[in-house]
């Protein structure tokens, strides 16, 4: 085990120095109509990520912008073309609009109204590099599409590129 | 369990296996063959005849002894993470999960475990079951019980876990392969956690933990029940420090045994929901953008027993995330 890990260090070494490593993981395409459901909160088999529901103190909150009801985002699929941003190193750690904690290597964005908890596929058109991401935070920057978290950032190829464009496409609703 | 070392060797592995070592050697000072075989023959009553023929057949590794003299390197994590949560081992874990879905079903149903953790850790240790190590397991515990002094009494209290494995399991003592440390099967087992933690899970009267994926997965599920896993309960968490307060919070022991409540004093500003009294442990890890922190649970602590580096137990609890994230997307 331990020399087949020393060979795979060597041999990302090597790959590393001669061609970029996509780290982006492939994802099966989902037919554009396709309505994943996300699993119930009593399934076992994710009980370490708590399904975090917004608490009193968020809908009071008023930097939060007012959420969109769902039926107004119903009619998929719903895409878009922006500017991406990311979360700093010191934002790990604060608390989501949505009551979940940001973390560096999470799977999520901040939108301005699109509902919390729903799923969109990002992708890096210059490169196809693509994610799916559940939206958990509201949007505070307005010259921004979406904000994503840095490991995402760094999973899309996002971090070289000059003008880190992205294509969103909405593919879920709670 | 398996027995790691550089480039990820960590002191926490290191104090792990010293502590095993002195907690489950069975004697006090590293034997020579000959009192090793004595030994086995007056406590465990083994032929001595029967164990002199059969060491005469195991050859001592000199390839295993050059791999324990290397020095070991500590990878920072960001450099650990890209080695072992590649896209290939995301999309195989994924596979594994639906290939062997009832055997996980019925392990969190049983231990409490979730199939995703279950599924990282074997896909970290052998690849799936691809990668389970072609040495002999007698002869990788020989050379080092008896030509590795610096942890001659661990691999022989290893060494005689495994001797007791193969009576009890009427196995033969020069078949069973493993790692170049003596780690056995899908989930690198040694053989003092074998004889402790391995179940036949499939009923078939055997602990197969080398070729049935469902011992191999009712095991690992049983290790981290026995460690104290605890059902539905987090992981870790990402958490903000006060940045006067790192070092004290980082000199605390490397066990959950102080309350949020208790961390908060000492200036931790954690923003989780867990109630004030849920014990907890600060980690640290070295990220590309810097040091980053997260308040780590009983159950981050659990996986840390299966390989005593929180490295270790970060991987195996991102890599989780990662499958269940595509199950999630394709059930």
């Amino acid at each position: 085990m331990k020399i087949i890990l020393i060979s795979l260090l060597t041999l990302l070494g090597l790959l590393a120095c001669s061609t970029p490593l996509k780290t982006t993981v492939p994802i099966p395409t989902i037919p554009q109509n396709a309505v994943t459901p996300i699993p119930p909160k009593t399934d076992l088999t994710k009980p370490e990520v708590p399904t975090i529901q917004p608490d009193e103190e968020l809908i009071t909150r008023p930097e939060v912008p007012i959420i969109a009801p769902d039926h107004a985002h119903a009619e998929l699929p719903w895409a878009s073309h922006g500017l991406a941003g990311w979360y700093q190193l010191q934002d790990h750690g604060n608390k989501t609009a949505s009551g979940q904690i940001y973390d560096l290597y999470g799977m999520t964005a901040a939108h301005a109204n699109l509902p919390l908890f729903s799923r969109v596929e990002i992708t890096n058109p210059h490169t196809g590099q693509h994610a799916i991401i559940t939206i958990n935070d509201r949007l505070t920057e307005s010259h921004l599409l979406i904000k994503i978290s840095y490991f995402l950032a760094q999973q899309l190829g996002l971090m070289t590129s000059p003008s880190p464009t992205v294509n969103i496409r909405r593919i879920d609703a709670r | 369990m398996r027995l790691t070392h550089s480039p990820f060797f960590s002191p926490f592995l290191l104090l792990g296996l010293l502590l095993i070592a002195i907690n489950e050697a069975t004697w006090a000072q590293p034997n020579t063959l000959e009192q090793f075989i004595n030994n086995m023959v007056t406590q465990h009553h083994f032929d001595p005849q029967y164990l002199t023929q059969l060491f005469k057949q195991v050859k001592i590794k000199n390839n295993i002894l050059s791999v324990m003299d290397r020095p070991g390197e500590a990878k920072p994590w960001y450099q650990y993470r890209t080695a072992l949560i590649t896209p290939s081992r995301i999309n195989q874990g994924l596979q594994f999960w639906k290939q062997q879905a009832a055997s996980l079903t019925k392990a969190t149903a049983q231990y409490g475990v979730p199939a995703e953790i279950v599924i990282a850790i074997i896909g970290i240790e052998t690849s799936y079951g691809d990668n389970t190590g072609n040495f002999k397991v007698i002869e990788s515990l020989t050379t080092l019980g008896f030509h590795y002094p610096r942890r001659a009494e661990f691999f022989q209290g290893e060494l005689e876990a495994f001797l007791l494995i193969t009576r009890e399991e009427g196995l033969d003592p020069l078949q069973p392969e493993g790692s170049y440390a003596g780690a056995m099967g899908i989930g690198q087992f040694m053989p003092t956690s074998y004889r402790k933690y391995a179940v036949d899970f499939n009923k078939d009267g055997k602990r197969n933990i080398w070729t049935s994926f469902e011992d191999a997965i009712g095991s690992v599920a049983n290790y981290l029940h026995q460690h104290g896993w605890q059902r539905e309960q987090s992981v870790i968490t990402p958490t903000k420090v006060r940045p006067d307060a790192i070092d004290q919070l980082l000199s605390l022991k490397f066990e959950p045994n102080y309350t949020l409540q208790e961390l908060a004093q000492q200036g931790l500003s954690y923003n989780g929901n867990e109630p004030p009294n849920t014990l907890a442990m600060i980690i640290d890890l070295k990220t590309e953008l810097g040091t980053a922190y997260w308040v780590g649970f009983k159950n981050f602590y659990v996986i840390t027993r299966y390989n005593r580096s929180k490295n270790y137990a970060m991987a195996v609890y991102q890599l989780a995330q990662e499958i269940a994230h595509l199950y999630s997307l394709n059930p």
